[in-house]
């Protein structure tokens, strides 16, 4: 699973570069979406194969990345360079769903998440001290890098 | 001279710092305290100084500068932080923080070498990070002394000595120790900072339907969503600083920092949300700063740099000292973690990378000396350099991203990741880095569409290492240390 997602990153990443040189920006930030939401999924994941939450988390933040930028990207284009019909506390619409939406919505799953998901999945303190056990046995048996 | 006030709160604010940053060094018993405060310290503090490193003067002066000059475009910047640190916390905090439980990790080369066994990895990026560094340090000199100088009235260059002078020696005296825990007392000036500056901008404007009604009426493209620029910089910006944040060796040391394993949950949520408030600041100064100018109250502005002393010149002097206090605190916490970073990889990286170690108690002394040298040498090339500052200014976030971005985000979570790998983007992210500087700062070309080359850079380091990687072998699955193999897995 691990080496599909780094592949998946690589594939991605080659696609937004293919999108900036030709100026498909709108493909870039699609594609950005699903990168980062990649990234967030790979570093969530545990050893090779354990997807657990992660699956979930990329999910959501990839709707949220891409609901937000389809919306910017619409009321950008509809009010181009004029003022818009209709604002939110004054701001542009587009503008409101960067900031604050966007900024606020984003941060849960990928930051939040983080210190809700820590105890149960993270680093569970069973795993930190099955990882301590492990350690002793490497220090005890000398293949340890050693200790410079 | 400047208001009496602010002068008095700007010298409490540097004497203030100074203490703190010399108090430090009673947590200094070790080469590993010395150059990265080896688990030091707790949750709070890291947290908030990691906010405090990424935050520089960039985000009180420059940033509302361009948000008066083109709108939102680079809002896109900062806003990508509600997800970066996050994104840093998920892809490298555990892992950096176990491997700091294994072994005495005190840079990030240390951490480079025990997962890809190579001096010549660690050789590469302890250049890659002096040569960051050096560039750095160059371009804050003039900033920071033009800053001083306006504040307390004196010379261009006397400022200068006083906020390096400051930074130099309480980095000197206790080296991380001493940045990461000013880092703590500047992030809760800036915190500060922003919050009074957030409600007196929308109290003078009239709340956000008065600032944006306002100037949008002048030029609604400064109100949308994109401002002046173009898509693919805007985009690429936030692709680039939301995931270059891990890539940044002021943040990314502060993982093997924290004491105890537990001090990693709330870290992503307090740097996060930290750095979230205080950049209200870098949108609300420019946007405010703007609203003066578009509704008569100030005359234009002779340059967008002015825009955060214009609007402070409209507020009580309490509210601008603190302010400027919080400028000093950018300058100096994102300074102080460059000069530490530097000192190591020059102490004690190289010398490991030449297959040469000094003694750990020798380690320390000599940091400090390289300390003193490598700020003395920063400030003579940032006062002197003149172009050669600007042109090496460039390199900055994303040469840093692109540096070490693909050994740790890859390097630290795919077992296939090979030496070779790490080389091949190492020498890619240097030589696109310098080829771009050339390309764009001597021959004066730009890439097309507004695209900044140091995100091509980044993107083409990242696929160097998952390519080469995949056609390789060195350090990767069963060469790997059972130490570090046990990190990966957890």
């Amino acid at each position: 699973m691990r080496d599909k997602l780094v592949l998946a990153i690589g594939v991605t990443l080659f696609l937004m570069l293919l999108a900036a040189m030709t100026n498909s920006w709108k493909a870039f930030g699609y594609l950005m979406a699903l990168n980062l939401s990649l990234w967030l999924v790979f570093g969530a994941m545990k050893g090779e194969d354990k997807i657990g939450p992660a699956i979930w988390l990329g999910f959501i933040a990839f709707i949220i990345w891409a609901g937000c930028l389809s919306v910017i990207f619409y009321y950008w284009g509809l009010f181009k360079g004029t003022l818009p019909s209709f604002t939110i506390g004054g701001m542009h619409p587009g503008f409101f769903v960067l900031f604050p939406l966007m900024w606020l919505l984003s941060f849960i799953p990928v930051t939040l998440c983080y210190a809700l998901l820590f105890d149960k999945w993270i680093l569970p303190e069973e795993s930190w001290n099955e990882y301590l056990e492990h350690l002793k046995k490497i220090r005890e048996s000398r293949e340890v890098g050693e200790y410079e | 001279m400047s208001d009496p006030i602010i002068v008095s709160i700007v010298i409490a604010y540097f004497i203030l710092t100074f203490a703190i940053g010399v108090y430090a060094v009673k947590r200094v018993k070790t080469a590993e305290h010395y150059f990265g405060a080896h688990k030091l310290f707790g949750p709070v503090v890291t947290s908030i100084a990691a906010f405090a490193a990424i935050m520089s003067g960039f985000g009180f002066v420059g940033g509302p500068g361009l948000v008066y000059s083109q709108g939102a475009t680079s809002l896109w910047i900062t806003l990508s932080q509600s997800v970066a640190f996050g994104l840093s916390w998920w892809i490298i905090g555990k892992r950096v923080r176990l491997i700091a439980e294994s072994r005495p990790i005190a840079t990030l080369p240390d951490i480079a070498d025990a997962r890809f066994k190579s001096n010549t990895v660690r050789g590469l990026l302890a250049i890659s990070l002096v040569l960051g560094v050096i560039a750095y340090l160059g371009t804050q000199v003039m900033a920071g002394g033009y800053v001083v100088s306006g504040l307390l009235g004196v010379s261009l260059e006397t400022g200068i000595i006083i906020i390096f002078g400051i930074t130099m020696l309480y980095t000197a005296v206790a080296g991380m120790a001493a940045s990461i825990l000013t880092d703590f007392f500047q992030g809760l000036i800036m915190l500060i900072a922003a919050i009074g500056v957030l409600v007196l901008a929308l109290v003078m404007t009239g709340g956000t339907e008065g600032l944006f009604t306002t100037i949008g009426q002048k030029d609604p493209v400064l109100i949308d969503p994109l401002g002046k620029g173009t898509w693919m910089l805007a985009l690429m910006w936030y692709f680039v600083f939301a995931i270059g944040n891990l890539g940044q060796p002021h943040l990314s040391t502060k993982f093997y920092a924290l004491r105890n394993y537990k001090d990693l949950k709330w870290g992503a949520v307090v740097s996060g949300g930290s750095y979230m408030i205080s950049s209200l600041l870098w949108i609300f100064v420019g946007y405010a700063a703007l609203w003066l100018v578009v509704s008569e109250r100030i005359p234009a502005l002779a340059k967008p740099d002015e825009a955060a002393t214009a609007f402070l010149a409209a507020t009580p002097s309490w509210l601008a000292a603190i302010v400027y206090a919080g400028l000093l605190a950018a300058i100096m916490s994102t300074s102080s973690g460059f000069i530490a970073i530097g000192s190591a990889a020059l102490v004690r990286d190289l010398p490991k990378a030449l297959g040469k170690e000094l003694e750990h108690v020798k380690q320390v002394w000599w940091g400090r000396v390289v300390t003193i040298v490598l700020t003395i040498f920063a400030l003579i090339f940032g006062y002197f350099g003149g172009y050669l500052v600007a042109l090496l200014g460039a390199l900055g976030w994303g040469y840093f991203a692109s540096a070490t971005l693909p050994l740790l985000a890859i390097g630290l979570n795919w077992k296939k990741a090979t030496r070779e790998g790490a080389i091949a983007s190492l020498l890619l992210a240097l030589t696109l880095n310098i080829v771009f500087l050339i390309y764009e700062k001597v021959l004066g070309f730009k890439l097309p569409y507004g695209i900044p080359s140091y995100g091509i850079s980044l993107i083409a380091a990242l696929i160097a290492m998952i390519i080469v990687s995949l056609f390789t072998k060195g350090a990767a699955e069963d060469e790997i240390d059972a130490d570090i193999k046990a990190a990966m897995k957890v």
